[in-house]
């Protein structure tokens, strides 16, 4: 000691010093701190301890002390041989860190349209799954659940819709892992008994409280990266990991109750009387308050982090409980998270393990997508006579009408619709420093997931294929997909002008999956729950055994093929290129090799270059900007999402046995190509007291891919897939604004929002030149009617409906000859046909807003996010099928508007634009105030307890929109063949209005 | 340094040479089966797909909606369905129709399961099996669109289909069945393809190939009158002949062709498409389709029978129904046609919706019925064993029909038919009407006997009736209405096809 004492004086005099000393941060040592000395090339790094030496440098020289989410320090030397520094953290540029795949970059780097959602920006409240989090978020970015069913699936577009089949869902990529949609528990259809229930949320696994920040990566030159799967966006999830420090104990308790919030004006057993006396059974029932309640949900959130400078641990739990608005529904969620990081030999081999385990247990009833005449539990309580009760007093069983009028309570009692879904996800990473500048990683990730769903209604239920027999579905999927990626990534100054930060890799997905499906009828007893439970009961059973998890309880012999095993081999690079950190260039570039794409078409190749100009680096901007960044970028992504055989020739074997063709092949079958330009600003003003961004970009779908019937003859039902000539353009401009208007110790308030507006057009030149009808209507006498029309110089799901002009004196409607032949034909035909039917709007939002306040006083917070979306249509199919003067004539409830509507009873309401509705909204999606107490002050307690937090939330407190249903934000899928619809409301789920109170310590 | 780049590269390229294929578990692919196992696939769905003739999605409803037997009126909200059965009965049906492109998917796709098989090695009894599938879908499809696309045996499934125009489809059909005619088996079990089936095949292609010989040059069908060839009609004699010499005869009550147990009872049936309470098939329709909510079981309230085709009965006419055990003594349900009140076991009266007795009419309006209108029937009987998957066989070829035929032959030969024709009704239990030669009286008796069974279109086609006026239709049709136009998305997938005359 002393001699290095000696030796560093002796340098003093000789005008270079050696200094050492500790760079801390307030929770202590900082290794990996980057020292550099201004003005030349000699730097170090501070060691585990937070340790450096910097040796012979001069005594008058500036040393620069920069980590990555602290401010940077610049020190004068002045003479002295240990400088210890204390850095601070940069909370706006820790906030600002993006994970753009397969590494990270500040976002002030970014030369892509990429968007960072952190845990303070996420919507408040009871959340299902991480998607809600980002509703209204993100310019963009637009996600609709497709009900308000507790753990529902939701609608996901980034920059719209770029695809005319399903397969329009971006990539999901959570801790480095891809994840696959398809590894869930799907829907099921029981025919007439319910019909086609939907699937859950795919995301529901995952705790949203274990979210650290979610990048959105929306253009091509930040999503060419991921290749074939890039085209619509990219959504990165990062689960929170320890931090460095005492160990923190943390719980977290929430309670909710929520209604329904809107619902229809029904006629009550009076009105009904009055309006059809001659239905009047003479009761009084409100089947509506039957069917929905008031729910509660709770949440348990226990987490425990830490860490010290060479390893991070997190561990939580999360236990959901949560209630549905209608009976019989709800789900209960359990998760476990655990995140662990550990470093050796001198920081050169880091290993870390990711691990969520989750089992979702849901419980839905007879609510479908699908529904005809027959109705669901829904239907069947909206048009529920009010004067017919519910029990026969005779002998107190349910009075069940006909096939047609079910009872709702019936339907509660003798339906069960369970699943259960057990999945484990994670990955384990091990990486070698070789040098500070290079390393090498490795991943193995992988996700096992087995889902059970059981259906069963009883034999007492009045359904036609139900009475006097009973049903019972069971089906197990088993899903299995693994990973292993390797990637070697080089970050180093080459000089003194050029930063270098690339990285080259590969990596190896494999997703599999089987499952199998019992179908039982004709039991014995009565109580359905036996069904399940005992599949002996049954004395008629059907097996399947497919890898597919779309499947038909009724239809005959109509296989659906949903997931089946696919393969992905790829090989990646990007290289981010800093000049004089004014300019960025990045040229990305990745090829995809899928074992879906025919064998004269295996690896696709997909480009991206991106460059940003750091404006306000240059100096000839005024004082008011703090920021100006310039970028702009091209790129080309793919799309693989189609069924896995639709390259090959495939047999299925049948139920007798035998094999039949389910598909020709087409070998030359390819990826679709998104080729998409970017350009916009990011921008501060005041210190970035305003902050923001502006993109312009448009996107260009070719190569489309798409199935059309097989030219026949050719297996009855099948499609021929092939890359089609015509081409999807999405364009659109994004605008995303912060002002912190007030910014001050124990006083802020931030405003804040986003815009987007889009137009998206399909140019039909092939396969959309005749138009593609999608968009299935249900209801009695709506069998086989499409409401959208895919067709040249049309945006995607416009409605293509007869023209509605209001009932002549005899109540009959009056329907527009829009092509002026002189006949009103209202029956379908193409576009210039003999038809008179019309493109009558699309349910594509023009434009989409979402908007915030966040703020504080003192102890208290508060949070407003609000969304909405406008310039679309919403097809109200319920009405359509419910609510008419011919379905109060056949003794059916309706809404009170019906009456006195002037339309005549014999009249059928057939689809058309009396149907089509504004879908324009503004939702205020979520409140919450919060109180932190000052711990200090609780004496002995508060020694142990370091925070404490209570939390007021509300909900869709209310809804700004012109629509007559239950909610114009709403996806019921229609699909026809596989083409997916948008934008028709039929029978969903309604949505609730919640308030939640919730607790948060902090040991 | 440099060693741990080579590690480092040599891993990242470990896992490069890894193969793509993939597996398909629970399919096959072509290479896992034998062309046995394909052969006898593609066989068993060739017969599968009969299933489309039991639909009432597909050409059944083409070939009853578009004459004078069958209509399907809207009611209110119900059976509105964008206009589809009210274009059927008013011939007013475009290319989008959805039941035409389910009649054309179902037909061809038939006829590829029967190609299928036929490419890959059959023995000489599947390969006549596979035929007969074939000429039956190519006929039918002829018979309905005036033209067929076609795959020749191996030929690549990477080309347009070829296109046979209506009589050169069912001239092929006719001489590749011939060919076999003598290789299928002679069985009685009329859930197989047999000789006698295809005897009743070949009798009706000779029987109607006059029809699609009077074809315009540009495709357009002639309303006739037919010129019809006495060697062809000498061909339908002595194949109706060949069957009825076979095993079949004729049942003493009409309705038993038709039960849940006709397997067994249904003695007159030649070829049906089989049915069984496990894995169900299309039969239920033919009872929902036409019976109002309130009967057991509880119908769709949908399709009613002309007037044309009830007053062509005399009262006494046992096929115009009644009684019939195990069915009117479980619900009160009748055979045949249901008009006036109704009546469930007890003999109580049904209901309608609003709790009126039901009582069916003799009139309807095709836009605008309530739902008490029109006049319903019932030939297949429910199963009350399990009335949504009823065992009952559907009935493709029967005796009577070929008796029938057998005699239109004789008559239009200048013969005299009532032979076969009073063979028919005296098995009926009717009086021995005819001694003359009046064609409009072998057509009444076709279609009192055949009644919805779907053939009563190409029947009237053949007797130049079917663009006639009947209840609810009140104009005469063009003559380009006696095809059915090629579905939009056919167009838009085989640009060998070009759309018919007319559409």
């Amino acid at each position: 000691m002393l001699l290095f004492l000696f030796l560093g004086g002796s340098f003093v005099y000789a005008q270079t010093v050696t200094v050492k000393g500790v760079v801390s941060d307030a929770s202590g040592p900082l290794p990996g701190v980057n020292i550099v000395v201004k003005g030349t090339t000699t730097g170090t790094q501070t060691d585990f301890d937070g340790l450096y030496t910097l040796e012979d440098i001069a005594s008058d020289a500036v040393v620069a002390y920069s980590f990555l989410g602290y401010q940077t320090q610049e020190i004068s030397v002045d003479g002295r041989t240990t400088i210890n520094v204390t850095l601070v953290e940069d909370a706006a540029q820790l906030a600002e860190v993006v994970v753009v795949g397969y590494g990270s970059i500040r976002k002030q780097d970014a030369t892509g349209a990429v968007d960072v959602v952190g845990a303070d920006d996420f919507n408040k409240g009871v959340v299902t799954s991480p998607d809600q989090l980002l509703q209204g978020r993100s310019a963009g970015v637009q996600v609709t659940t497709s009900s308000g069913e507790p753990g529902a699936g939701a609608t996901i577009r980034i920059r719209g819709s770029s695809s005319v089949r399903s397969g329009n869902e971006p990539l999901y990529v959570i801790d480095g892992v891809p994840f696959n949609n398809s590894s869930n528990a799907g829907g099921a259809d029981t025919g007439k008994i319910s019909g086609k229930t939907s699937a859950k949320n795919p995301l529901n696994f995952i705790n949203p409280n274990d979210i650290e920040s979610i990048s959105i990566l929306k253009d091509a030159s930040a999503t060419a990266i991921y290749g074939s799967r890039g085209a619509n966006g990219v959504i990165i999830v990062t689960t929170k990991s320890g931090k460095r420090g005492d160990g923190v104990l943390n719980y977290s308790f929430t309670t909710t109750t929520s209604k329904v919030a809107n619902s229809y004006d029904l006629l009550n057993a009076a009105e009904y009387a009055a309006a059809n006396p001659s239905a009047d059974a003479g009761g009084s029932v409100d089947a509506w308050d039957e069917i929905t309640r008031s729910a509660l949900t709770t949440e348990h959130n226990l987490s425990y982090s830490g860490g010290s400078e060479t390893g991070k641990y997190r561990v939580s739990l999360g236990i959901l409980n949560q209630e549905g608005v209608i009976e019989n529904t709800g789900l209960d969620k359990y998760t476990l998270n655990t995140n662990i990081s550990q470093k050796f030999f001198n920081d050169v081999v880091e290993v870390s393990a990711s691990l969520t385990a989750s089992q979702i247990e849901s419980e839905a009833t007879a609510l479908s997508e699908s529904i005809g005449a027959e109705g669901d539990l829904l239907a069947s309580a909206l048009k529920w006579n009010p004067t017919q009760p519910f029990i026969n007093a005779a002998d107190g069983t349910f009075v069940q009408p006909s096939d047609n009028q079910r009872n709702p309570l019936a339907y509660l009692a003798y339906f069960n619709d369970d699943t259960k879904t057990t999945k484990l996800f994670g990955n384990v990473k091990a990486s070698i420093k070789f040098t500070d500048y290079l390393k090498y990683e490795f991943t193995y990730g992988f996700d096992r997931t087995n889902a059970y769903r059981g259906i069963a209604a009883s034999r007492l239920f009045g359904a036609q294929i139900t009475l006097n027999r009973g049903f019972a579905g069971i089906t197990n999927s088993r899903f299995n997909n693994q990973l292993i990626t390797n990637t070697l990534s080089f970050n180093k100054d080459v000089s003194e002008n050029l930063n270098i930060d690339a990285v080259i890799g590969h990596s190896y997905e494999d997703y599999n999956g089987s499952g199998d499906n019992l179908v039982l009828r004709d039991f014995a007893q009565d109580d359905q729950n036996i069904y399940l439970d005992n599949i002996f009961a049954a004395s008629t059973v059907e097996r399947r055994g497919y890898s597919s998890f779309a499947y038909s309880y009724d239809g005959d012999g109509v296989l659906t093929v949903g997931f089946l095993p696919f393969t992905l081999q790829s090989y990646f690079a990007r290289g981010i290129f800093s000049i004089n950190s004014k300019y960025i260039l990045t040229a990305t570039v990745r090829a995809d090799g899928s074992s879906r794409f025919g064998t004269e078409n295996r690896y696709g190749y997909f480009p991206s270059f991106a460059g940003a100009w750091k404006i306000h680096e240059e100096g000839f901007l005024p004082e008011a900007f703090s920021e100006l960044k310039l970028r702009a970028g091209w790129g080309q992504t793919g799309n693989q999402e189609f069924s896995t055989e639709a390259a090959r020739d495939v047999f299925v074997t049948t139920d007798t046995g035998s094999v039949t063709r389910l598909n020709i092949g087409n070998p030359d079958l390819k990826w679709e190509t998104t080729t998409q330009f970017n350009v916009g600003f990011d921008f501060g003003f005041m210190d970035r007291k305003l902050t923001g961004n502006i993109d312009y970009f448009s996107k260009t779908t070719n190569d489309l891919l798409f199935r059309l019937p097989v030219a026949q003859p050719g297996p009855v039902g099948s499609f021929t897939w092939a890359n089609f000539d015509d081409e999807i353009v999405n364009s659109g401009i994004e605008i995303g604004l912060n002002y912190q208007a007030i910014d001050k110790e124990d006083f802020s308030l931030e405003v804040g929002g986003n815009i987007s507006f889009l137009k998206n057009e399909i140019k039909g030149k092939e396969a959309f030149a005749s138009g593609t009808p999608t968009g299935s209507a249900g209801g009695q006498g709506l069998s086989g009617e499409r409401l959208q029309l895919l067709y040249d110089g049309q945006p995607l799901y416009a409605f293509y409906l007869p023209v509605f002009e209001g009932f002549d004196t005899s109540g009959t409607p009056i329907y527009a000859d829009t092509n002026g032949d002189g006949v009103v034909d209202t029956n379908f035909d193409q576009p210039g046909g003999q038809s008179d039917r019309i493109f009558a709007g699309d349910p594509n939002p023009d434009m989409n807003v979402g908007l915030y306040v966040r703020g504080s006083y003192k102890n208290w917070d508060f949070t407003i996010n609000g969304y909405g979306a406008y310039g679309h249509q919403i097809y109200n199919n319920t009405a359509n099928a419910l609510f008419s003067a011919s379905a109060l004539n056949r003794g059916e409830n309706v809404i009170k508007s019906v009456i006195g509507n002037g339309e005549d009873p014999g009249s059928s309401p057939i689809i058309s634009t009396r149907f089509l509705e504004s879908g324009d909204f503004f939702r205020l999606s979520n409140m919450s105030i919060g109180y932190n107490f000052d711990t200090e002050k609780f004496g002995k307690v508060g020694e142990y307890l370091k925070g404490a937090r209570l939390t007021l939330t509300g909900q869709n407190l209310f809804i700004i929109t012109p629509y007559s249903g239950f909610d114009p934000e709403v996806n019921a899928n229609k699909s026809v063949d596989g083409v997916p619809s948008f934008g028709i409301e039929y029978g969903g789920y309604p949505r609730s209005r919640s308030f939640s109170l919730g607790l948060n310590l902090n040991f | 340094m440099k060693k741990y780049l080579v590690f480092a590269i040599s891993t990242v390229f470990i896992f490069s040479c890894t193969d793509l294929e993939e597996d398909l578990d629970g399919l096959l692919e072509e290479s896992g089966l034998t062309e046995q196992e394909i052969v006898t696939g593609q066989l068993d769905a060739a017969y599968s797909q009969l299933r489309s003739f039991q639909n009432t999605d597909f050409q059944f409803v083409l070939n009853q909606h578009s004459t004078d037997e069958m209509a399907g009126p809207t009611r209110g909200a119900d059976w509105d369905d964008g206009g589809a059965w009210r274009a059927l009965h008013l011939h007013q049906w475009n290319s989008s129709h959805p039941r035409v492109q389910g009649a054309w998917d179902q037909l061809l796709g038939g006829l590829f399961n029967a190609i299928d098989a036929l490419n890959n090695s059959p023995t000489a009894e599947q390969e006549a099996i596979a035929t007969f599938y074939s000429s039956l879908y190519m006929f039918s499809a002829a018979d309905l669109f005036g033209q067929v696309p076609y795959r020749e045996i191996d030929a690549s499934y990477a080309d347009f289909p070829t296109v046979l125009k209506r009589t050169e489809a069912v001239e092929l059909a006719i001489s590749q069945l011939e060919a076999v005619y003598s290789s299928l088996p002679s069985t009685s079990a009329n859930n197989k393809a047999n000789k006698y089936a295809a005897a009743t095949l070949l009798a009706k292609m000779y029987l109607n190939r006059a029809v699609y010989k009077a074809t315009d040059e540009d495709g357009t069908p002639q309303v006739g009158p037919f010129t019809f060839d006495n060697a062809d009609m000498q061909k339908v004699i002595d194949y109706c002949d060949d069957v009825i010499a076979g095993p079949f005869s004729f049942v003493s009550n009409y309705f038993d062709s038709f039960a849940a147990d006709n397997t067994n009872k249904g003695t007159e049936n030649i070829f049906v498409s089989e049915n069984n309470n496990t894995t169900g098939g299309e039969v239920s329709r033919y009872y929902f389709m036409t019976l109002h909510y309130n009967h057991n079981p509880s119908g769709w309230n949908g399709f009613v029978a002309l007037t044309d085709l009830y007053d062509k009965f005399d009262a006494a006419d046992p096929r115009r129904g009644g009684d019939y055990a195990g069915v009117t003594d479980v619900s009160g349900l009748k055979t045949g046609f249901l008009l006036g009140p109704q009546y469930n076991q007890t003999g109580a009266p049904i209901e309608d919706r609003a709790g009126n007795p039901l009582v069916y009419t003799r009139e309807f309006n095709l836009g605008n019925s309530t739902e008490e209108k029109g006049i319903r029937a019932i030939k297949y009987t429910p199963d009350y064993a399990n009335t949504t998957r009823p065992a009952n066989d559907f009935v493709i070829f029967r005796l009577a029909d070929v008796y029938l035929m057998k005699a239109e032959a004789m008559a239009r030969m200048g013969g005299d038919p009532s032979g076969p024709l009073n063979a028919v009704r005296a098995a009926r239990g009717v009086d021995a009407l005819y001694t003359g030669t009046s064609l409009s009286d072998i057509s009444d008796e076709r279609s009192r006997e055949l009644y919805w069974e779907g053939w009563r279109r190409n029947d009237q086609v053949r007797f130049g009736t079917l663009l006639n006026p009947v209840q609810q239709k009140p104009d005469t049709t063009d003559r380009t209405k006696l095809i059915f136009p090629i579905p939009a998305t056919a167009l838009s997938t085989n640009p060998n096809l070009t759309q018919n005359p007319g559409y």
